[in-house]
């Protein structure tokens, strides 16, 4: 509801405090507070509720005429801010776009760490016959393809969003009141999403110590490591549905330039920018350099249980690198 | 489709007049009506229906009272009166006029 009111009053804001001004404010809130209320009672969400009053408010130049102010409507249209405006309709399908793409995303980061998997298993089996090192490298194809296919559909999805990023763009004071509610209200989940994620990446080796301790057999090594390959995908996969939903709100909130009221809501903690160029060219190829070392280390070696102490080294030395040449853009700009 | 909102202007004043005949009503309610009766296929924008409201007042075809809703808050009711009816019966000749006017050019393009 708060979000109504302050939305309202964003649209009135910058009109004269006439009788006729004031009269209608109070009509159209009297108007969508009635509707808030209704769609609530009937089971929407609040948020669903508030987006659904927002969007069916209408535009305030139809009240120009009748409120006498269409002269101060036409002449605040004339020096809008450039660019293209977002509409909350955008906004929404934005989000559930990226929340879909995180999904995607990140199941197909989880297929690629589990890809080894049925190998690792077969391997370690003593009496593994050629069917089980064939399903196995089966299982490893079809993981992989399946990747691949995920992000590659994934990123095709988001590809119409790309305009985001290139052309200016701004949103209105509600819209960003409105996502920034949202938010909130998925802040929470965001911590626990994390949490459980690290819980998962500390605890991944766990099993493979005791199952190495209770037995010497190669197999429950091999079940093992499956199990924590299988414990590390999940929490990649929970954190990337977590930070991708993250980033779209951010994304949102950071489209506005400062000089608009909008503006209010946004958080200069985006990307890292680095000055030194050859750390920017390292940087730009730093993950897929990584994964690229651990696939060759691991296959070449086969020793699946100790090359996994590449992830955490290399986020080590990328938060390194961060902290030591990178620049935060709002430093940046200041 | 949606409906076009330049079609249905011209319209709103008959739909809201049309709505008042039954009793004294107030925005929300005429808006959710609209939407049961049209079953969805339009949506009155607030802006719209206020800025109705405004011009059918100022005209004389209906008047606002204050009223009290369920809850005790406020609220603005409009009623029509004699001369909205008188209006609401001219439109009403004008729509069936305009509506045999413009199908007569409604017809299924030539192959």
């Amino acid at each position: 509801m708060n979000t109504i009111r302050s939305y309202l009053e964003s649209m009135f804001a910058k009109l004269p405090n006439t009788p006729d001004v004031i009269k209608a404010k109070c009509e159209l809130g009297q108007m969508m507070e009635d509707k808030y209320t209704e769609l609530v009672s009937e089971g929407k969400s609040e948020n669903e509720a508030v987006a659904q009053v927002i969007s069916e408010f209408g535009n305030l130049d139809e009240l120009g005429d009748v409120l006498g102010i269409s002269s101060i409507l036409n002449h605040e249209s004339g020096n809008f801010t450039a660019g293209r405006q977002v509409t909350l309709q955008e906004a929404q399908s934005y989000l559930d776009d990226k929340a879909r793409y995180g999904l995607f995303h990140g199941l197909g980061t989880f297929f690629a760490i589990i890809c080894s998997c049925g190998i690792i298993l077969a391997g370690s089996l003593e009496n593994g016959s050629q069917k089980t090192i064939v399903s196995g490298l089966l299982f490893l194809f079809i993981s992989i393809a399946t990747c691949v296919a995920l992000h590659t559909y994934s990123s095709l999805q988001m590809n119409k969003w790309n305009f985001l990023k290139k052309e200016p763009c701004s949103i209105d004071y509600g819209t960003a009141g409105m996502i920034n509610d949202l938010r909130r209200s998925t802040h929470d989940t965001s911590i626990l999403q994390r949490t459980i994620a690290i819980l998962l990446f500390c605890t991944s080796y766990i099993p493979l110590i005791v199952l190495s301790m209770l037995t010497d057999q190669s197999v429950f090594v091999g079940l093992g490591v499956d199990i924590l390959l299988f414990m590390v995908g999940l929490g990649v996969l929970i954190l990337t549905v977590s930070s991708s939903r993250e980033d779209g709100y951010r994304t949102l909130l950071n489209l506005n330039n400062s000089s608009c009221s909008s503006e209010y809501y946004s958080q200069n903690n985006g990307e890292n920018y680095y000055e030194n160029k050859t750390v920017r060219i390292i940087m730009s190829v730093f993950w897929p350099t990584v994964t690229c070392v651990y696939l060759i280390w691991s296959f070449l070696s086969f020793a699946w249980y100790i090359t996994w102490i590449i992830w955490p080294l290399a986020a080590v030395a990328d938060s390194l690198i961060k902290a030591i040449f990178g620049t935060r853009k709002e430093e940046d700009q200041s | 489709m949606g409906i076009s909102s330049d079609v249905i202007r011209g319209c709103n004043d008959t739909i809201i007049l049309c709505l008042l005949l039954d009793g004294p009503s107030y925005g929300y309610e005429i808006s959710r009506r609209i939407r049961l009766m049209t079953e969805d296929a339009y949506i009155i924008k607030e802006t719209t229906l206020y800025s109705a409201f405004t011009r059918l007042e100022k005209a004389g075809c209906i008047e606002s009272f204050p009223g009290f809703a369920e809850n005790g808050k406020r609220r603005t009711y409009y009623r029509i009166t004699e001369s909205g009816r008188r209006y609401y019966r001219e439109k009403c000749e004008e729509w069936g006029l305009t509506k045999t006017v413009v199908e007569r050019f409604i017809r299924e393009e030539n192959p």
